[in-house]
């Protein structure tokens, strides 16, 4: 049938397909030198202390924080007595 | 040397010899794997993830079966894992068939028209495999890739010839009945 015809067709291609000469190195190279894994044990344990030490530094500055609400007296500024509005009105001037 | 002796040596830690095995088993299974990936470079890198496993998992090779017959299995497994992964990489795959097919593997004795239609008509064989459920797709490519028996199938399976021959057949059917209207015009 054509359908089979087809099937087997395709399926003789991809059988003829090339392996890469060298694989048979590569895959030996894979097994005499395994992948180590690029972050320590130690890195990891490193990272994760910083991190804590940031958060816990983070709340001890915002616990120590004290607001000073008690202070009675503040500055009082009468922005009308800085500059005179006068001395820029031409009119009294002339 | 006999396989048994290079394994022994293997186990005895002299992993050098691995490679006599790697070099006398891999088109075997970079065809299988192509049966279930379709391409060239993921067959590759399954043949290569299958010797590692089959080398760091060598001491439950207990000689009861055939060495090509575990190689066989895990080569089937493996293939199986990585198909599950990918599994919603469909639209990439796709894609990557057709151009893969027009610039590589179209013979250069058809023209565009054709080589279209060739393209169009393996990815819908492929589609077709690949939606076999997975024995009678691990059946049929064991059958159509490998040309085993299917006794030898059996062994693979770890089922009975009868089983292998049913399966076979509902596997042909089923493509006949995805195929015809597509490809069978």
């Amino acid at each position: 049938m054509k359908t089979d015809q087809y099937i087997d067709e395709l399926i003789n291609r991809e059988k003829q397909t090339e392996l890469n000469p060298y694989l048979a190195t590569r895959i030996m190279s894979r097994i005499e030198n395994p992948i180590q894994k690029t972050v320590s044990r130690w890195q990891t344990i490193a990272v994760a202390a910083s991190i804590v030490f940031a958060i816990a530094s983070g709340i001890g500055l915002g616990n120590s924080y004290t607001s000073n609400s008690d202070i009675a007296g503040g500055l009082y500024v009468n922005d009308s007595q800085i500059e005179n509005f006068s001395l820029y009105n031409t009119d009294g001037n002339e | 040397m006999t396989e048994e002796q290079i394994i022994q040596e293997i186990l005895q830690g002299n992993g050098s010899k691995f490679k006599l095995l790697v070099e006398k088993y891999q088109n075997m299974v970079f065809r299988t794997s192509m049966g279930f990936v379709h391409n060239k470079e993921d067959a590759e890198d399954l043949t290569q993830d299958v010797f590692i496993r089959a080398f760091q998992s060598l001491k439950t090779y207990n000689g009861d079966a055939e060495f090509s017959t575990w190689l066989y299995r895990i080569t089937v497994n493996t293939s199986i894992n990585h198909l599950n992964k990918i599994k919603n990489r469909g639209l990439l795959h796709f894609a990557e068939d057709i151009l893969q097919h027009i610039f590589n593997r179209a013979s250069e004795d058809k023209n565009p028209q054709q080589q279209l239609e060739q393209s169009e008509r393996d990815g819908a064989i492929r589609k077709a495999i690949d939606a076999l459920p997975e024995k009678q797709r691990t059946a049929f490519v064991l059958s159509k890739y490998d040309d085993l028996t299917q006794k030898e199938i059996a062994a693979i399976m770890q089922s009975t010839e009868g089983s292998v021959e049913q399966l076979l057949q509902r596997a042909k059917s089923s493509l006949q009945k995805r195929l015809s209207p597509i490809v069978g015009k």
